[in-house]
């Protein structure tokens, strides 16, 4: 009963608010992408991120290449991390190819 | 005003580097004392920065020994970002200990610890953090 709820919100709200495209082993998956500005260890750059439902994405590694279409701009990345937040949410912490 | 020898230091451990221009790093990259982050997204990047001297000791009537820490940081990104990193010290090292009396700046650089470390900001990270001890002397009423 929860999981179920659980499902149809996550699928509602990835619905509402995704914002790009992840093209993952021929496989198009739907979701939110930012790329905010950060600096780590004094060097300067951005947190690709993209989070998408986790059903979506059952045979997705670390390291498999992705690319991502946002705002109709398609940029090729590489896994770094999963990160699975246990609610049937996935956030993918992306590094450029 | 002159600068303190510390700062001199540090400006001639610049010129060092940057000339001729190093292999693993463009001179434009070298950076001393820099307070902005690096930006390594087209070629690594190398911090010179001073740090903390402990007590000056007095040896000779009139003069002070000085002892300043040096900071090589050694800045890359990208898939080979380990090895970029390890041979940008590596070459700095062997450019810095070319000259040890850094134009007679110094009378000995000595060498201290070494910190690595790896991480992400979009691309792959690696930094290499080296520490000298850079003995200079003074007279009792100069820096």
């Amino acid at each position: 009963m929860f999981a179920t709820l659980e499902t149809r919100i996550n699928n509602a709200v990835n619905a509402k608010l995704s914002n790009a495209t992840a093209l993952i082993a021929g496989l198009e998956v739907h979701g939110t992408f930012s790329n905010e500005y950060v600096v780590e260890l004094g060097a300067e750059g951005s947190s690709p991120v993209f989070k998408c439902i986790e059903y979506d994405i059952p045979t997705l590694v670390r390291n498999q290449s992705i690319s991502i279409t946002y705002q109709s701009v398609t940029t090729s990345y590489t896994v770094g991390t999963i990160n699975r937040d246990g609610a049937g949410m996935a956030m993918l912490i992306l590094e450029a190819a | 005003m002159a600068a303190s020898i510390a700062l001199q230091i540090a400006q001639a451990v610049a010129v060092l580097l940057t000339v001729p221009e190093m292999t693993s790093v463009a001179a434009a990259q070298v950076r001393t004392e820099p307070i902005h982050p690096a930006d390594v997204e087209h070629g690594a990047a190398l911090n010179i920065e001073l740090g903390d001297e402990p007590p000056a000791e007095r040896t000779l009537i009139g003069f002070k020994d000085r002892v300043t820490e040096l900071k090589l940081t050694a800045i890359a990104a990208g898939a080979s970002a380990v090895s970029s990193a390890d041979e940008l010290i590596t070459e700095a090292h062997a450019r810095l200990m070319s000259d040890e009396s850094l134009g007679g700046l110094s009378f000995d650089i000595a060498e201290a610890g070494v910190n690595r470390s790896n991480s992400t900001n979009g691309r792959r990270l690696s930094v290499i953090e080296k520490t000298y001890l850079v003995h200079y002397q003074t007279t009792e009423s100069s820096l």
